[in-house]
């Protein structure tokens, strides 16, 4: 019964009952959005995680795969007509190719070299989006893509966007779980702690890093065929700089190396941007702040938080019960000694 | 004379004035590029707030010059004093957790600083551009070719805007003292003892914080210089300094990290490059140029970046 509850299988269920439950006590669609929002930003952040807090490479142009898998489904289904499913795995194929040639010369790179690399690509990619007009119709963007479908079933209401959308994030999790707690889970942890030590134990780094790189990309490209497929409309501004520095920030936030932390992460930080947004919009004043609002909050987390909100908060908790132990401790002994 | 040639003369008067944008915007990177490395030497931390203080550098003198109408040689020290206070605020931000944490929640506080200010500036200054006049009165000069324009019997002219003089000349200046002042001044050598090996420049007796904080003021000053100088050619506003930035990093790398002459003749190649691609290849892309460089240098000459960042380490 033990073994059970520490598996990955009964946090699942666990997840899967919330995810059940959750659209019961949620008021209106606007909710639901964000709950769909945070799904498809968990995919996001798990895939980043596992890039850079198991195999330890930064990646700051993380949503310029999210982009072109977004991208790909948006042109390919108004264009072709093709199905939606179909768009979604040839955004895979795609993402993943670009991201195999950039991997290859750009993970020889370390540290801030990787960072910048990253950084010029993602860069690149969003400039792309917004000026290749007669593709990607520029920073009017691609409206009207179509909802996915099974059979005659469209997935057009919010809610049954809201279990495929989370159908989804509960098996990539389930993946990613497995994957980090397998052997090639280790094998990236080791070269996290030191490439050299890890590649003298065999572990081909290289291939490693590469595969790490691309399995990332490629949830990245899922995330954004979600995206569009459940927006209906997409334009360059979600995949920019900004979005790439959100998702590492989802990541950090959440916890590095944590699969559940990515969902945390994912969460808290979707929820604050969408909160700044809407005190925004209530309140035009207010707009003004959101910016300030956002920028600071991240130097607060950062500073307070360095490891992330998921360990922060358990180390407090655990701080705290420590105090009330040593003080139970304190008083049990001046009751001893009050006894005697 | 063949053909090719004739063509080539004809474009020659082009090709100069590209040649002049260039580098008068090169001069710009340039200067952004030596504040980057000042930190990155000292302190190891990528600062991507350094563009918001070529931000400051434009708006406070926008707003010292054309709304109070300060004279330009008061103005801009006085811009680049508020650069230096919010460079030292920064500077005290990223020290405080410097210690525990790691480099990329030391990038997330950068951006989120940059954030930050960029808020503020917009709060301030609203986010419409706006225009500051040239350094001198006299906005621009036409100089004769010996050559003559084609078609015409006029001599071609080049015209060169005093502006962009002042760039190149201010870029020259600074890089000049800069050197001066790293090659024979203590603070100068010891601020190089840091960047070479921190514990070792502790050990010798030297206060590495306030030599940080040194640093921060320093890079962010030059920043505001630089965007003094830019603000009369291209409008200021509120996130001008992302891409400068952007730029001004790529300069850096380019240039190979902590080296100075480096940075500046990489700032001077980039913009030059990236009018003559805005000319000749597409001006959609041209901010494109700067991350197709800074990867082509990445992925072509790593060993060579890395192999001077472990000199410069050792």
């Amino acid at each position: 019964m033990k073994r059970f509850i520490a598996s990955p299988l009964f946090a699942a269920l666990c997840g899967l009952l919330a995810i059940i439950l959750i659209p019961e006590c949620v008021a209106n669609n606007y909710q639901l959005g964000v709950l769909i929002f945070i799904g498809i930003y968990t995919l996001l952040a798990v895939g980043l995680n596992l890039l850079m807090g198991y195999a330890g490479q930064v990646s700051l142009g993380h949503a310029a795969f999210f982009g072109i898998g977004a991208y790909t489904s948006g042109i390919l289904t108004t264009q072709t007509h093709i199905s939606p499913w179909l768009a979604i795995l040839i955004g895979i194929i795609i993402t993943s190719g670009v991201a195999l040639l950039v991997g290859i010369p750009c993970l020889r790179l370390k540290g801030h070299y990787l960072a910048m690399a990253t950084l010029g690509f993602g860069w690149i990619v969003y400039i792309v989006i917004n000026n290749w007009k007669s593709v990607t119709q520029g920073s009017s963007g691609i409206t009207n893509i179509p909802n996915l479908s099974i059979g005659p079933f469209q997935f057009s209401s919010d809610i049954s966007r809201y279990y495929l959308v989370w159908g989804i994030v509960i098996i990539v999790l389930l993946l990613s779980a497995n994957l980090v707690q397998s052997r090639v889970g280790r094998a990236l942890r080791a070269l996290h702690r030191s490439e050299d030590a890890a590649a003298s134990l065999g572990v081909n780094i290289a291939w490693y890093k590469i595969s790490v790189f691309v399995l990332s990309a490629a949830y990245a490209s899922l995330a954004g065929s979600l995206y569009a497929h459940t927006v209906n409309y997409i334009s360059p501004a979600p995949f920019g700089f900004i979005g790439s520095v959100e998702i590492v920030v989802m990541v950090v936030v959440g916890g590095m190396a944590s699969i559940w932390g990515a969902l945390i992460g994912a969460s808290s930080i979707t929820l604050l941007v969408e909160w700044l947004r809407a005190l925004g919009q209530q309140n035009p004043k207010f707009q003004e702040f959101e910016i300030i609002a956002h920028g600071a909050i991240l130097i607060i987390v950062m500073i307070f938080m360095p490891m992330g909100l998921t360990v922060g908060i358990r180390d407090s908790i655990l701080r705290f019960f420590q105090r009330m132990q040593k003080k139970l401790a304190v008083a049990a002994k001046e009751k001893e000694q009050v006894t005697k | 004379m063949d053909t090719g040639e004739i063509v080539f003369m004809d474009q020659l008067p082009d090709i100069l004035q590209t040649l002049v944008f260039g580098l008068a915007q090169g001069g710009i990177y340039a200067l952004i590029a030596v504040g980057f490395t000042i930190i990155f030497s000292s302190t190891e931390i990528v600062n991507f707030a350094h563009g918001e203080f070529v931000m400051i550098g434009a708006l406070v003198s926008y707003w010292l010059i054309m709304v109070l109408g300060w004279p330009i040689y008061l103005a801009i020290p006085v811009a680049m004093a508020v650069a230096m206070a919010v460079g030292i605020v920064l500077g005290w931000v990223l020290m405080r957790p410097l210690k525990e944490s790691s480099p990329v929640s030391l990038i997330i506080i950068t951006i989120g600083s940059s954030m930050l200010l960029q808020g503020i500036a917009s709060m301030i200054w609203g986010k419409d551009p706006v225009n500051v006049r040239s350094f001198s009165t006299v906005e621009s000069l036409s100089i004769q070719l010996p050559i003559m324009q084609s078609g015409t019997q006029q001599p071609a002219l080049l015209i060169v805007e005093t502006q962009q003089l002042w760039i190149l000349g201010i870029a020259l200046v600074v890089v000049t003292a800069l050197s001066l002042f790293f090659k024979y001044t203590l603070v100068g050598k010891a601020m190089r003892a840091v960047a070479a090996n921190r514990h070792g420049a502790k050990l010798t007796g030297i206060n590495v914080s306030r030599l940080v904080y040194g640093a921060f003021a320093m890079a962010a000053a030059i920043g505001a210089l630089a965007g003094a100088a830019i603000a009369p050619l291209s409008s200021g506003f509120y996130n001008m300094g992302t891409m400068l930035g952007m730029k001004g990093f790529s300069a850096a790398i380019v240039g190979g990290l902590g080296n100075f002459p480096g940075s500046i003749i990489a700032g001077l190649l980039l913009g030059v490059m990236e009018k003559f691609g805005a000319g000749y290849i597409s001006s959609a892309y041209k901010d494109a140029f700067a991350f197709i460089i800074i990867l082509a240098v990445l992925i072509i000459s790593p060993r060579g970046i890395l192999a001077f960042r472990k000199r410069g380490k050792s």
